[in-house]
């Protein structure tokens, strides 16, 4: 189990957008713009530009990504060791709870 | 639709307002849109913590850094002795005083001294006496004698003014 200052849990209702930003850096560091796109492509959901950078205002300022130097406007995000951790987390638990829910399935 | 991005704080546009404009121009109006970046506005009112006060990634805070400069170069330098010392003097104050102010309460009871109430609104003054004497060796250390004699005297005047004041209105209600 993962602790707490390494958890999203308590990002409230930027919680998912959270996940699915740090899933999308686990391809590789991304600025805005490419991490919309990039969820939208594996998850199926386009968060807005507010739900996006309250979202990343939160895993900055927790250290979960960092920013790189910018060529432009757009500022590319990176994974930290941290935030790596935190997703692996997360992840394991969400296995755990879609294991279990499968094999309760199964039984009905 | 980037007019919005004015109802974001300063500090929360001067580091993400290029990158989220850059999105926010991307896309044609939609109320979907404006109720996020409102929702969003108000998250980050709510939420000033999030952003470091920094302009720009990476960009080191000048006002902390001179802040640092000014605390590391101008305050006291306080050892350890003096750790201990400034310890010793408020806790081995406090014991020997409210020693004494326990004997002073005795006396004043078996003689019946009229002004009991008095000596008893004192008794916080067993502690904060040598607690200020105590700041000799932390914050006033390296201060004249007279401005250490001043803040240790004056200080002690006001508190025991206030308790005494507080005494003598314990008796009229």
């Amino acid at each position: 189990m993962a602790r707490h200052d390494e958890d999203i849990d308590d990002f409230g209702r930027f919680a998912e957008p959270a996940l699915l930003i740090l899933v999308s850096l686990a391809g590789g560091p991304k600025h805005g713009y490419a991490i919309t796109d990039d969820i939208a492509a594996f998850a199926g959901v386009r968060f807005g530009p507010g739900s996006l950078y309250g979202a990343i205002a939160r895993l900055e300022s927790r250290g979960f990504i960092a920013p790189l130097a910018a060529a432009d406007r757009r500022n590319p995000y990176r994974l930290t060791a941290l935030g790596g951790n935190a997703l692996r987390a997360r992840l394991a638990n969400m296995a755990t709870i879609a294991r279990v829910g499968q094999r309760r399935l199964a039984q009905v | 639709m980037t007019w919005l991005l004015k109802l974001y704080p300063p500090r929360w546009r001067r580091r993400y307002g290029a990158e989220l404009a850059d999105l926010v121009a991307g896309q044609p109006f939609s109320i979907g849109l404006a109720l996020d970046l409102i929702g969003g506005a108000i998250d980050a009112w709510r939420h000033p913590q999030l952003v470091p006060s920094t302009s720009s990634p990476g960009e080191t805070p000048m006002i902390p850094r001179i802040m640092q400069l000014a605390c590391g170069g101008y305050g006291p330098e306080i050892t350890r002795t003096d750790k201990v010392r400034n310890l010793a003097i408020s806790v081995g104050g406090t014991v020997v005083l409210s020693l004494l102010w326990l004997a002073l309460v005795w006396l004043a009871k078996r003689h019946e001294f009229s002004g009991q109430t008095y000596l008893l609104s004192a008794a916080p003054m067993m502690y904060v006496i040598p607690y200020l004497i105590g700041l000799r060796y932390t914050s006033l250390k390296g201060r004249s004698a007279l401005s250490q004699a001043m803040v240790i005297g004056g200080t002690s005047a006001v508190v025991l003014a206030i308790l005494m004041a507080a005494g003598w209105i314990s008796t009229k209600i």
